[in-house]
């Protein structure tokens, strides 16, 4: 905390930190630092010359800089243009590093060698941009469908949806040596969350290695947010979660109000963190339950989704509906707090406080929790880092980072900062991230608290006008899972040029299909529910065995995989 | 009709099985559904089940817009219940698509892959809107028993 204020007072307006990157990039770059520019504070926009952006993060890597919050592929006409976000901790600043792409070859060259976590972002923009990495070791589609046909590319501006034919394409045959075996896991879940497949490759009872196929939940958002205005946005953004929407709306109205140089009004900006810490508690006391559900323990599933019901009524009697709130807007929020509003929340967070504090007795000696998850999924700092690991996953590996304490932009972050503590645990592992959610509910309590005490008065709103002027902006924010990036650039109409949405779940990927390896088949259910996965899980699991001459296969549904992982243990004398 | 088919229909409307399959919505609905099965709302006390596996369950509850990639997957789902089958959706998008209409890779609600007995709509349907058209559905289920 006492790190967050000196970088406060030792900013102040002069931009001393963000000046300082601009400073650092020409020294290394020179000629090939085209363009550099500073829209506001925690912010760096610079465009490099064609080939140049590897000096450039290569410069920030060795400076010490670990986090690539996402990549984004922009169509701008007559080239393509590849935006990589990177996240300097040390300076708290997030650095935009632009590199233009030739359309008649598209083809820029890799940095999975550098931030091996940007893998799966350079996958994406291969499929919907057909940007080519030469480079990267496994460039293999990721997020479109697998009748999709290999040579259109969605994101492009001069594609259309007419233009779409059917291929019949299959994925390809995963090699796999003898004795291997193919668990196919997916695409449908008997209890919760989205269709996702999964292949496992499997030896025996341990994983050797994990394959996603996600492309069951692509709907296309990120070309319809091209076609609507940006109050309709904000609609559709609320949509692309139905968990962590608010958080959604909240980059995405602060990244246009950023365009529109308007801020919100202060008790705007406190009820729209309001709304967020109250979303906070909803989604962790969920996601608790479903984990518990995954261990077999059913108990804990019935009794936190009980006391879960206090806070949605809370959100429902502030926002009038129990999911997708539809608080903000741009320029502010829509509904005001009452006093006789705020006396019903305060009773409300009396009862959540005392619950939560159980539970975290509860876990802690447990013994059906503490046998099944101390040690299980474990997921090193290094490898956090390595992959760029957000939200309760990095912080459950001894990491310090958090948006809401790194880049307290959004919301009413800067006046709670000191107010609140982040929370993080060295355990590593399943437990680890049992802790670190738990203990962030009473945070949320707590900051919720403060902001009722201290909630300014005066209008919840600024006028923003309907057009928006050319520019771009990124706006960070610590969703429930972790961080949520959105891109905006705008070309001065109504309708926004290009929006690029990283969604948490998205960033944890990579770290946590890493951490499979090595783990029991009984183990994958809880240690891919330790992620909160936003778009998840699996039922009909199938499994071929390969080893014969003639491949075996049978199928399990999810249901049966978390019965087999709570007998299996059983049969290992873990009781329950 | 029957002792035999009595006793099944009977137990059908009293015991409905029912699964759950999101075809590429937000969540929303899910967590409701969800909801919808825990203390508070407790649809197990009309005997309702949530089942893992197609080939158990009388009654899809099938939420969000139907991608393409899960297009053919549902229809595989549906084909692998049991006749006499149900199919109720909830939220919205799976009635019409909503907010994601238009959207390259939606092919519109559930009712453009399989046939649909029950909408739900809301965004999402509160819990106790769920509970409604369950009921509805078990009405409905047990008008068919005796026409």
């Amino acid at each position: 905390m006492d790190n967050q204020m000196e970088r406060e007072t030792e900013v102040g307006e002069t931009w001393a930190r963000e000046e300082e990157i601009v400073r650092d990039l020409r020294s290394v770059l020179g000629e090939k630092l085209l363009e550099a520019e500073i829209p506001t504070k925690r912010r760096v926009f610079v465009k490099v010359a064609e080939g140049a952006h590897r000096e450039a993060i290569s410069m920030l890597v060795d400076s010490g800089v670990w986090h690539l919050s996402t990549i984004s592929g922009v169509d701008t006409g007559d080239g393509f243009e590849v935006v990589y976000h990177i996240f300097d901790h040390n300076r708290g600043v997030e650095v935009n590093i632009k590199s233009p792409v030739p359309r008649d070859n598209p083809e820029i060259q890799t940095i999975t060698d550098l931030i091996p976590g940007s893998s799966i972002y350079e996958r994406e923009i291969m499929d919907l941009l057909g940007i080519r990495f030469p480079g990267h070791p496994n460039p293999r589609r990721v997020i479109l469908p697998e009748d999709w046909p290999p040579d259109q590319y969605p994101l492009r501006k001069d594609w259309k949806p007419e233009q779409l034919t059917k291929a019949s394409r299959r994925y390809a045959e995963i090699p796999t040596k003898p004795g291997q075996v193919i668990l196919q896991v997916g695409p449908q879940h008997p209890a919760l969350k989205e269709p996702i497949n999964f292949e496992v490759v499997v030896e025996g009872e341990v994983v050797v290695d994990f394959i996603p196929h996600i492309e069951y939940n692509h709907r296309g958002v990120e070309k319809a947010f091209e076609e609507r205005t940006y109050l309709q946005g904000i609609y559709l953004a609320e949509r692309i979660c139905g968990i962590c929407g608010h958080s959604h709306t909240t980059v995405f109205v602060e990244a246009v109000e950023q365009l529109a140089d308007v801020r919100a009004p202060p008790r705007g900006r406190f009820i729209r963190t309001i709304v967020a810490e109250m979303e906070r508690i909803h989604s962790h006391i969920l996601w608790l339950g479903v984990a518990m559900h995954l261990i077999g323990w059913d108990t804990m599933l019935m009794y936190s989704w009980r006391d879960r019901e206090v806070i949605m009524d809370l959100l429902e009697l502030v926002s009038g509906n129990r999911v997708n709130y539809a608080m903000n807007t741009l320029g502010g929020v829509r509904r005001d707090i009452r006093n006789d509003q705020i006396h019903k929340i305060r009773k409300g967070l009396d009862i959540l406080e005392k619950r939560t504090l159980e539970y975290r007795d509860i876990c802690l000696k447990e013994d059906t929790l503490m046998k099944r998850a101390l040690g299980v999924g474990i997921v090193k700092p290094e490898l956090a880092k390595k992959m760029c690991a957000v939200g309760p996953l990095i912080r459950s590996s001894g990491v310090k980072t958090d948006v809401r304490y790194d880049d307290p932009s959004v919301g009413c972050y800067e006046e709670l900062s000191g107010h609140w503590s982040v929370v993080t645990s060295d355990l590593c592992d399943i437990v680890g991230r049992v802790l670190v959610r738990v203990d962030e509910v009473l945070e949320s309590i707590k900051m919720l608290r403060w902001m009722l005490d201290n909630l300014p008065n005066g209008p919840i709103r600024e006028k923003v006008p309907k057009k928006i002027p050319e520019g771009e902006a990124v706006a960070r924010y610590e969703a429930p899972r972790g961080e949520v990036i959105h891109y905006i650039r705008s070309n001065g109409t109504d309708k926004p040029d290009r929006v690029k949405v990283r969604a948490p779940t998205w960033g944890n990927y990579s770290a946590i299909f890493e951490s499979m390896k090595g783990l029991y088949i009984a183990d994958i259910p809880i240690n891919f529910g330790s992620i909160d996965p936003c778009m998840a899980c699996a039922s009909r699991t199938t499994f071929v065995d390969v080893s014969h001459s003639k491949p075996k296969k049978w199928t399990w549904t999810m249901e049966q995989l978390v019965e087999y992982g709570i007998r299996w243990y059983e049969n290992r004398g873990y009781k329950r | 009709m029957g002792i035999i088919s009595r006793l099944v229909k009977w137990s059908r409307v009293k015991s409905p099985w029912i699964l759950h399959f999101n075809s590429g919505g937000c969540n929303g609905c899910d967590i409701e559904i969800i909801a919808a099965l825990t203390p508070r709302f407790d649809v197990e006390r009309f005997g309702i089940l949530l089942k893992g596996t197609p080939r158990h369950a009388d009654v899809i509850i099938a939420s969000g817009p139907v991608t393409r990639q899960t297009q053919a997957r549902l229809r595989r789902i549906y084909d692998q219940v049991p006749e006499p089958k149900f199919v109720m959706v909830v939220g919205s998008c799976g009635a019409s698509g909503e907010v994601f209409k238009g959207c390259y890779n939606c092919l519109g609600g559930i009712d453009s892959t399989i046939p649909v007995d029950m909408y739900v709509p809301g965004c999402p349907p509160p819990p106790e809107a769920i509970i409604d058209g369950v009921v509805k559905l078990l009405a409905k289920v047990g008008g068919e028993e005796s026409g």
